[in-house]
């Protein structure tokens, strides 16, 4: 991502499209192309497959693996056996996620099933629901041992998920905010994780306890949809809430923590930015973050989250979502920081010479809060 | 080439060449290059972010419509075909790519024929706030007007989604959505929104 991000009004949307449409360029293939056309199948001579002995191998063992794995909770003995077999049950363990990795190690993992079109089958291994995330391991196995020259994450187009039947987008509050799906890597190029949370903190319904979480997932080159079932249940009933609702204001923006959430898995942490005056949200209040660091000192790993503001409104309502809580901590503090921006042009984030964005702290909204 | 054509006069001339190049005579193709390669250009220009890559790129688009012609029916326009072709043909280029270079491409400043690098580079800037299926969406709306069934056709998405991703894309580029700052982060962690 470049660091532009800049405000634009609706005039200045049709704009863009008008100067894309627009762009001074002068171009005349012609001749070139039909020079070409009398050897223009020399250009599509077929590339020799690609083969890896190694992902062969890793993939073999693989469907090895699921065909011992049953649909449902995964027992602590059968993970740990599972564990043992390379490729198996590693997703959640590769993904550089604590809380992950606990949920994988612990056994508060369930799979799903598996779908094939053209030789190329897509299988859940673990999935996972700790009542404030759903994380869903997929790997793709292509047949032969074949290798793919794109991952799987380049592969997937789209995700629809169900819940219940019901489409996800069914559990989103009433206004425009929707559930953000993502996407992240796995532990290698077959092997993703796709992960959403309901918005039961912003006016969404709460996904019930139990449920069947159906998901059809298009892949560019294949003609069907993937369609996979997994039978989700919270994994953890130990969830511990906190609902401070503390308040600290700077100028015009008033900062609420409004909830901290805790399961062994993740922290959730639901706050609002809010102006006193009844202002238009600018780009620089909407971008305001945090950092959540524990009684020690310790920052807690930044997962993912969601963030919504009604169109020209003076409040922004977000969840933000962390690595598990080391056991027995005893507060956390929250530090909310702003952007930097460039001299050059006030609507571009400065960034770091590793182009993450340069933040400031705002130590007028920072609190600390003690859990008990 | 401009545009100087009406777009139905010009639509019975596309058909019309069509024809012609699919009864053998190539010749007729030349008129299919001239009245499509501007804005397919700029489709790949936009998308791969390199003059060069764009140029081989659009020259590859219509050498394979060319190989493919026989089997063009019209149940589909041959514009939203051949884009059909480009989408295609830009996926493998955009995965064959080492992505930690082309990260930055956009930002090396590139000598251009039309001396417009800061016209270009401005939009290419804005076009970085999107990912690369929302970059297609609004290319193919900008360039060529396509309805959302169009681009459906084009992209092998229902048209219902692509409607979705453009109101979404719309919002992103006005930055009324919230939580920028918390996309931005899970980019950083190597995710993104599907």
């Amino acid at each position: 991502m470049s660091g532009m991000f800049t405000s634009m009004e609706e005039n200045e949307f049709d704009q863009l499209q008008k100067m894309i449409r627009e762009t001074p360029v002068h171009v005349d293939f012609t001749a070139r192309i039909m020079n070409r056309m009398d050897n223009r199948y020399e250009h599509y001579k077929p590339r020799a497959m690609k083969r890896y002995k190694a992902a062969w191998i890793a993939a073999s063992l693989f469907v090895l693996a699921i065909a011992l794995t049953s649909i449902g909770f995964v027992s602590p003995t059968m993970a740990e056996s599972l564990k043992k077999i390379p490729g198996i049950a590693s997703i959640f363990q590769a993904a550089g996620d604590s809380g992950l990795k606990t949920a994988d190690e612990e056994g508060l993992v369930r799979s799903g099933s598996a779908d094939a079109h053209q030789g190329v089958t897509l299988q859940v291994p673990v999935a996972m629901f700790d009542g404030t995330r759903i994380s869903i391991g997929l790997n793709r196995v292509i047949s032969g041992g074949k290798s793919s020259a794109s991952t799987i994450r380049e592969q997937i187009k789209d995700v629809d998920l169900f819940v219940d039947g019901e489409p996800v987008q069914s559990f989103s509050p009433p206004n425009s905010n929707s559930i953000g799906v993502y996407l992240y890597p796995g532990m290698n190029d077959d092997s993703a994780i796709v992960e959403f949370s309901d918005l039961h903190n912003q006016g969404g319904k709460a996904l019930p306890d139990k449920f069947n979480l159906s998901m059809s997932i298009a892949m560019n080159g294949i003609q069907a949809p993937f369609l996979l079932n997994v039978p989700m249940e919270r994994s953890t009933r130990n969830t511990r809430v906190w609902e401070p609702n503390r308040v600290r204001s700077l100028n015009n923006i008033d900062f609420t923590l409004m909830k901290v959430e805790s399961t062994p898995i993740t922290t959730n942490l639901t706050t609002t930015i809010a102006l006193s005056d009844h202002a238009r949200l600018t780009l620089s209040e909407r971008s305001i973050g945090i950092d959540v660091f524990d009684d020690k000192g310790n920052k807690i790993k930044f997962i993912s989250g969601n963030g919504w503001n009604e169109t020209n409104g003076s409040m922004l309502q977000s969840d933000y979502r962390f690595e598990p809580l080391p056991a027995n901590v005893k507060s956390i503090t929250v530090k909310p920081y702003e952007h930097a921006y460039q001299a050059k042009d006030s609507n571009l984030f400065q960034l770091e010479a590793d182009g993450t964005p340069v933040v400031h702290y705002l130590p007028e909204l920072e609190m600390t809060v003690k859990l008990k | 080439m401009e545009d100087t054509t009406a777009p139905f006069a010009s639509h019975i001339n596309v058909n019309q060449a069509v024809i012609r190049v699919q009864e053998g005579d190539m010749e007729s193709y030349a008129f299919i290059i001239q009245h499509f390669q501007r804005k397919l250009y700029l489709y790949c220009y936009y998308l791969l972010k390199n003059q060069e890559e764009a140029e081989d790129a659009t020259q590859d688009i219509f050498i394979k419509g060319l190989d493919r012609i026989r089997q063009f029916s019209p149940t589909v326009s041959f514009s939203a075909w051949i884009y059909k072709i480009a989408h295609h043909h830009c996926i493998d280029l955009m995965k064959k790519r080492n992505k930690s270079l082309t990260w930055f491409l956009h930002l090396r400043k590139e000598p251009t024929e039309f001396n417009a690098s800061r016209y270009t580079d401005y939009i290419h800037e804005l076009l970085e706030r999107l990912n690369t299926v929302e970059r297609k969406i609004l290319l193919l709306r900008a360039l060529e007007d396509y309805s959302f069934e169009e681009i459906g056709i084009i992209m092998g998405l229902k048209s219902a989604a692509v409607r979705k991703k453009y109101e979404r894309l719309r919002k992103k580029m006005r930055n009324e959505e919230g939580g920028a700052a918390l996309e931005r982060h899970v980019y950083q962690h190597g995710g993104e929104r599907i």
